[in-house]
This record gives structure tokens, sequence and C-alpha cells, in this order.
């Protein structure tokens, strides 16, 4: 009986009545519409506009660079968290695996080469630690990805090959990207390889959002044991979009490995998880756009917050805790609340004049 | 024989720091059914806060080492009327990420407050030891383990014996029959809240000594208590205690006889397998069900 009902204030809890609750984080995300893919290039073309100004300043243009290499891994989280419903506290360790793999292997074998092989590794590692903690649920899963993401550091900070013993797991000198014989030496080329690299992910996963995968993992979410009835196996879409997601996390790592052409095991830690999943609830978790927004958002945050530097975590950990407690649905969730408002205000005028 | 005692100290010693964070979690999470994620930020203020009083406003130690105990677990209720209160009737991953928010606040907070680099506070026996077998023991591993024996006994009497531990008992076997019987649930709240983060803050002030005070000191110790709650089944104490135990033994002697660098690696991979193949706990447990 206590399950039952403890079950119930679960799944009743995100779709509380109410205003804008209504469509909480833990409520299901839009339906899929063909706007998805307009939005992508509307997305592009903007962010190529307003960029395309600021190649020349190399401050600027970093600042641009980090927040496409971010979103690509909170696009992942978007993944494997929201979909997959996993606590995805290892994503930070999966963008080390992948900027390890690939700046120990591109002096050899060139970017391309190595950053397919760093995809593949972080792909394997991932759906085996989703095939280990298979059994494990919600929190399980988030303290057992949490020791795996510290397990991940301590390797790439005491290793051989990641210089651990001499250098403290620092890496230097690692080459800029080059496709096919283009290379991108300078953060202004950079930007634009970033772009390029984020549109595709950003069209692989509108894909993925048209595909029965989704579906399955919402009706998973939504009603869990009727899925599974019809022949639905809860637990492979989740260690799919898991995999999806942490190789994602892998790109964002190779990305930042080649274009800051310096990694520190400092920036895999979990704590940079959480600072992920910061943004993906502060664009709000519940549209693929909400990991796109928020990273870019708390990109720049910090040269906003730049005169009161040491307030950073202060301000970061108050944010997050004002959304989750008041905007369930972050900075996306947002917006269309007040373009639903906005329509609802224009549908009304337009039947007052109907009436008139 | 010498190495193996000094190691079995000091491995006990940060078993007990654990068992202490670890019972907290597992106190509040039988009482609110909640994971609370904050207890790293925690650790770290109440270790920063003894330091504080110690140091800069030049109180005995065992005076600042209470008054730190006491602020920490106002500074718990605050904690519940922040991030869990709101949050009441929300799934229980809001509240582990609005909880692990909190945490991070503290940390910023401490960061404020003083910097980021490490400082060491005072151990009540300051640098002295005794010789066991042979085995240098410092007498602060003793009086940590001695410490944490007391709060286990008093909190387990606590639970076992008094009208609140039966209340929270109630809540844990049967959440909705027990509010359904009229318990205090709000009232209930606010105290574990309290009692755990002084217990996160007791935790803090005995790991200051042993190892430096940074802003995130707290957080492989709330990881490790993570892990001793689950080896525990999130259900009697003694199982928790021994998870936190062999944690503490892992790390040591997997640190002493394989090799120190990789010392963390070993209670994480022993928290790693027993999440995969013992998700239920070594003891048997009750939560896994549920979280």
């Amino acid at each position: 009986m206590r399950r039952v009902l403890a079950s119930e204030r679960d799944q009743s809890a995100g779709a509380k009545p109410g205003h804008r609750r209504g469509k909480s984080a833990g409520a299901l995300p839009p339906v899929y519409r063909r706007r998805h893919y307009l939005t992508v290039v509307a997305f592009l073309v903007v962010i190529a506009l307003i960029g395309a100004g600021n190649t020349e300043n190399m401050y600027q243009i970093s600042v641009f660079n980090n927040a496409l290499t971010i979103s690509v891994a909170t696009v992942g989280l978007y993944f494997a968290y929201q979909l997959g419903g996993m606590f995805a506290f290892s994503q930070a360790a999966f963008m080390g695996i992948g900027a390890y793999t690939s700046a120990i292997l591109s002096p050899d074998y060139g970017f391309v080469f190595s950053a397919g092989v760093a995809l593949i590794v972080a792909a394997v590692l991932s759906y085996g630690l989703a095939f280990l903690l298979r059994n494990a649920k919600h929190m399980y899963f988030a303290i057992g990805a949490m020791a795996f993401a510290e397990i991940v550091v301590l390797v790439l900070r005491n290793w051989e090959v990641t210089a651990g013993p001499t250098g403290g797991g620092n890496l230097y000198g690692i080459a800029p990207p080059s496709v096919a014989g283009y290379e991108f030496p300078l953060p202004g080329d950079i930007f634009w390889f970033l772009l390029a690299v984020l549109g595709v992910v950003l069209l692989l996963s509108v894909l993925l959002e048209r595909s029965p995968l989704r579906r399955h993992s919402l009706a998973v979410k939504a009603i869990p044991q009727v899925t599974e009835s019809n022949g639905i196996d809860p637990r492979r879409s989740a260690m799919t979009l898991f995999t999806y997601g942490s190789t994602l996390g892998a790109l964002a790592g190779v990305l930042q490995a080649h274009s800051l052409g310096t990694i520190a095991p400092e920036s895999f830690e979990v704590g940079v998880s959480i600072n992920l999943f910061l943004m993906l609830l502060l664009g709000g978790a519940g549209s693929l756009w909400g990991g796109v927004a928020g990273a870019f958002f708390l990109t720049w945050l910090p040269e906003f917050l730049r005169p009161v530097k040491e307030y950073e975590t202060v301000v970061y950990s108050l944010l997050l805790l004002a959304v989750i407690v008041l905007f369930p649905n972050g900075i996306v969730g947002a917006i269309s609340w007040l373009a639903e408002k906005a329509r609802g205000w224009t549908g009304r005028k337009g039947k007052a004049a109907n009436h008139a | 024989m010498s190495n193996f005692v000094a190691l079995l100290f000091s491995g006990l010693t940060l078993g007990a720091i654990y068992t202490l964070v670890s019972l907290g979690i597992v106190i509040l999470y039988k009482a609110t059914g909640i994971v609370n994620a904050a207890q790293f930020g925690l650790v770290g203020l109440g270790a920063y806060i003894a330091f504080w009083a110690s140091t800069d406003a030049g109180m005995p130690l065992l005076v600042s080492y209470l008054l730190s105990i006491v602020v920490m677990a106002l500074v718990g209720v605050g904690l519940e009327r922040l991030t869990y209160a709101p949050l009441r009737t929300r799934p229980v991953d809001s509240v582990f990420l609005s909880t692990l928010a909190g945490g991070f606040a503290f940390v910023g907070l401490i960061v404020l407050w003083y910097d980021a680099e490490p400082r060491s506070l005072r151990s009540l026996f300051g640098l002295d030891t005794v010789t066991i077998l042979g085995a240098p023991v410092p007498k602060h591993s003793l009086f940590v383990i001695v410490v944490c024996a007391i709060a286990v006994a008093a909190l387990s009497w606590a639970f076992n014996r008094t009208d609140m531990g039966r209340q929270v008992r109630a809540l844990a076997f049967d959440r909705d029959a027990a509010r359904l019987q009229g318990i205090a649930v709000n009232r209930l709240s606010i105290i574990t809240f309290a009692l755990a983060s002084a217990m996160a803050g007791l935790a803090g002030i005995l790991l200051g000594p042993v190892a430096a005070l940074t802003p995130e000191m707290g957080l492989s110790p709330m990881l490790f208590a993570f892990g001793a709650a689950i080896i525990g089944g999130f259900g009697r104490f003694g199982g928790v205690v021994a998870g936190a135990v062999l944690l503490g033994l892992a790390e040591q002697f997997g640190g002493g006889y394989i090799s120190t660098n990789w010392r963390e690696i070993f209670p994480f991979a022993v928290m790693l397998l027993i999440i995969a193949f013992r998700p239920e706990g070594l003891f048997g447990g009750e939560a896994s069900a549920r979280l």
C-alpha cells in the first residue's frame, strides 16, 4: 500500500495542477513538431551572425567556443537525464575520457581518427557503466555514477599514459582540429568548426527526438508497467540514451581538448558534472534546447560577474536552487510560457474582434 | 605489524568520520524519504566554523567545537526551510538536486568567508601519539573513534527508545500510515535536518586535523557516506557503521599495501561493485525499492 501511494506522489508531483508548473521538469517534454529543424537552422544562423562579428576578438570568440563545446555536453545530458532518466553525474568524466583519448592519440593518428576512437571508447565505457548499474535506480545510479567519475579523475591524475606521475595529468600543446587536410588553427577558425559540429549534433538529436526511442522512453516514464507489458524493455531505452548522451559528452571533451590545446583532470571532476546539470536545469530540462540555452547563459554569466568573481559559486548554487524551486521549466520553459501567454492574449483579442 | 596497526587505526578513524556523515543521511532518509546531498557542504562549514572560532575568535578549542556543532544545527534548520520545505510534494530527484545546490552554496560561502587555500584545524590532542603494538597511533584517532562510538550509541538509543525515535521509525516503515496517525512530519523533518547537519559538522571538525581544510573537503567523505548507507541498505545502524568502516579500511589498506596515489580508488571501486551487484546492501535493506 505504501509503495503505491509513494509512487503516486512521485508521478502526480510533476503534473501538479496550477500555473506553469503544469509542465514542470518532471512532466513530459512537448510533442515533436517540424519546427525543430527550422529552429536548428535559425539557431545556427543567429550564432553564426553574432559570432562572425567577433572572430577577430580572441577573448570574445573563445567564450563563444566554450559555450558551443559545453552545449554539446548539455545536449547529451538532456538525453541521458531527461529522456533516459539516468542521473549522469559521470558526464564530465566522459568528457575527460574523450579529451584524453583524443589528445593522446592525435599526434600519431591525426584529429579525425583519434576523435573517432575517443567516441568509441566513451561509448563502450558508458554502455559498460550503464550495464553494470542496470539494476540501480535513481539515487543509486547517481551515487554509482559519481563513484565512477571519481575513479576516472583519479586515473587521469595518476596513470603514466596521461602524464599522471610526471605532470599531474596536465597535457599541453594539443593540436587544433583539422579535417581532411583543412586546419583550424585560430580560435576564430575553430568557432566555425565547432558551430558545424554542434549543428550536426543538433540535427542528429532532432532525428533521435523523432525516433521510437524517445516515444518509448516517454512511455516508460509515464506508465512503466504498461510499457513493459507491451514489449518495450525500459532498461534498454535508458541504456541506449545514456550511451548516446555520454558519447556526446566525450565529443564535447574532444572539442574542448583540441580548441583549448591544454587539459587538466580538474576540468572533469564531479563538480563540473553538477555544473552541467545546473546548465540543463537552468535552461529547462524539458527540451533539447534547454541544454543549449543554459550552456550559453552560464558561459556568459561569469563575464557579467567578473567584478565580483568570488561570488560565483554562491550565485550559481542559489540560482540553481531558485530554478528548481520556482521555475522547474528553466529559461526555455519560461520563454514558451510567455509565448503561450502572448498567443492566448492575441487569441482572445481576435475573439473579441469577432464578437464585435 | 606496526604498519598494519597504523593503517588499521587510520582506517578506523576515517570509517568513524564517514559513519557520522552517513548516519546523518540515513536518519534523514528515514524521517523524510529524501537523500540529502548537502552533507558535503555541511562537513566543510562545520570545520571552518570551528577553525574561525579557535583562531580568529580566539576561543578555547573545545568551546569552538561545541559552538560549531550548535551553529550547524541551526544551519540545518535553514537548509530544511530552503531546500526541502518548498519541494515537499516534488519527486525525490528534485530534492536531491536542490540539496546538492544547497551544499554548493555552503562551499561558495566558505570561499567568500575565507578563500580556497588549504588550512589546518588543531586537534584537542595536538600531534600526541600513543604506542599500540609498536605502532605510533595519534591520540586524535582514538578520540575520533570514541566520539563516534558515543554518537552512534546515543543515536541508536534515541532512535529505539524515545518517542521521537519511534515516530521516525514509523515514518520509515510506512510513511502514509504514519502521517494518517498524526505524526508531526514538519517538525520531525526540521529536527532531523538539524541533527543530520550537526553530525556532518562534527564529522568536519573531526576530519579537520586529519585532512586539510578546503571548501570542498566534504565531497569524498559524502560520497563514501552514500556508499556506506547503500552497503547498510539505508537500514540498520550496524550495517551503516560496518559499511563506513569497510570503506575507510579499504582506503587505508589499499593505499598502504598497494599504492598511495591510488588510495581513494579502492573505496570507490568497492562502492561501484556493491551498487552493481548488491544494490540492496550487504546486510539486507529496505530502501532500494523506493529510491
